[in-house]
């Protein structure tokens, strides 16, 4: 596997090489996935992250920055309509037409992230950044 | 690679039928990952690739799909049109209303498109009973079916893709301001509502939406294991919409795809 770029953890170390592995085993998984990031909205941190070549930090802090806006749009939607959802809530993804950026919250503000090429299985990409922050949050209890 | 194009050689005084030079080939190892090393890296020259082989396959076939973590995809090919494709469990999440052969074979196409890792020809001409049926596709069809052909990736065109499919959509646009709705009724104040949130959002620098960029943004949202709320901006004119899951979502890489033609 390849293991690739890391940015320093800046708070969990308790548990930071769960969030790598979990990060790069996500990004292996992922088809075209160029990004995997394991970051805080309330922060806007990200904590640890996974590519194939380094991304400088800016990016990073943009790309939380845009998933915590877009994420507490998504959280104001009255649930009421659906309240059986699996996904609901916990999952999005962000899109232009050059590239897809599924999301995950875990518990509280924790949230992991893909960013993918565009034109990917974008429903499977959105299960499998939520089990993968589901494990994440698992392990660092 | 195809049979269309394989012929046995005219030296030989007693030639091999045909279906077991098809086969021979098939199972070669090493000629199999000449092919696997050719198939190209983007979602959009997969499925261009798909298609060309079904276009230059005219013997009924079987094209196996090789993908990526996950078992491989065979689509039964005659006539240069796709017949059937017979998918591993793996591959269906979700069941679609859609009952248009080309629409359906479209979205499995799309699908197969993102993992696809390899595509080869396999021999089945024994049993010779692929016959062209009315539920075949042609390559054509096809295309139309994934919008491949346009080249607008705006946001007409990504309503283009999801207006036929939703339950309801609301639209507005530069000039007017006013929200367009159409669709269940019951959905419309919760249309309305979003609408309201991203326009507010658009006006202020912390947009959502609208990140360093004139281009269409936005985001999909599962509303439940059935539905998806997908809304996008391109810069003041606006669509949202409630379609079911799988389908809509579908309909995102769809247009990313016709969006990308290199």
């Amino acid at each position: 596997m390849q293991i690739g770029h890391r940015v320093p953890d800046t708070k969990r170390g308790g548990y930071s090489m769960s969030i790598q592995t979990q990060l790069d085993a996500l990004r292996e998984a992922l088809p075209d996935c160029r990004l995997t990031a394991f970051g805080d909205m309330a922060s806007l941190l990200v904590l640890r992250s996974s590519s194939a070549i380094p991304c400088p930090r800016e990016t990073l802090d943009r790309l939380v920055q845009r998933i915590a806006t877009t994420g507490s749009q998504v959280a104001s939607v009255d649930p009421s309509t659906s309240a059986d959802a699996s996904l609901y809530g916990r999952t999005f993804a962000l899109f232009t037409a050059n590239e897809t950026v599924v999301c995950a919250r875990g518990s509280e503000e924790e949230v992991s992230c893909a960013v993918l090429d565009p034109a990917q299985d974008i429903d499977a990409a959105l299960h499998k950044t939520a089990d993968s922050v589901a494990s994440i949050t698992e392990s660092g209890k | 690679m195809t049979p269309a194009r394989s012929t046995p050689s005219q030296a030989q005084p007693k030639p091999l039928p045909l279906s077991r030079l098809v086969g021979r080939f098939a199972t070669s190892p090493e000629k199999l990952a000449a092919e696997r090393s050719a198939m190209p890296s983007s979602a959009r020259a997969r499925l261009e690739r798909i298609l060309q082989e079904i276009d230059e396959t005219v013997l009924p076939c079987r094209l196996r799909v090789i993908c990526e973590n996950a078992p491989p995809v065979d689509l039964a090919v005659s006539n240069r049109r796709l017949v059937d494709i017979h998918a591993s469990e793996c591959t269906s999440q979700a069941s679609d209303t859609r009952t248009a052969p080309e629409e359906r074979f479209a979205a499995e196409l799309l699908e197969l498109s993102a993992r696809a890792k390899a595509v080869t020809a396999l021999g089945d001409l024994e049993d010779g009973t692929m016959a062209e049926t009315e539920q075949s596709c042609s390559v054509e069809g096809l295309r139309r079916a994934l919008r491949l052909d346009r080249k607008d990736a705006g946001l007409a065109a990504l309503r283009d893709h999801l207006d036929q499919l939703s339950h309801a959509h609301l639209w507005w646009d530069s000039d007017t301001k006013k929200l367009q709705f159409r669709g269940q009724a019951d959905l419309k104040e919760f249309l309305r509502a979003h609408a309201a949130e991203m326009r507010r959002g658009a006006s202020t620098e912390k947009a959502s939406l609208t990140h360093n960029t004139n281009d269409v943004t936005g985001f999909a949202a599962p509303l439940s294991d059935d539905l998806v709320l997908i809304a996008a901006l391109d810069g003041h004119k606006g669509y949202v919409c409630v379609a079911p899951r799988i389908s809509g979502l579908r309909a995102l890489t769809a247009w990313q795809i016709a969006a990308n033609p290199s």
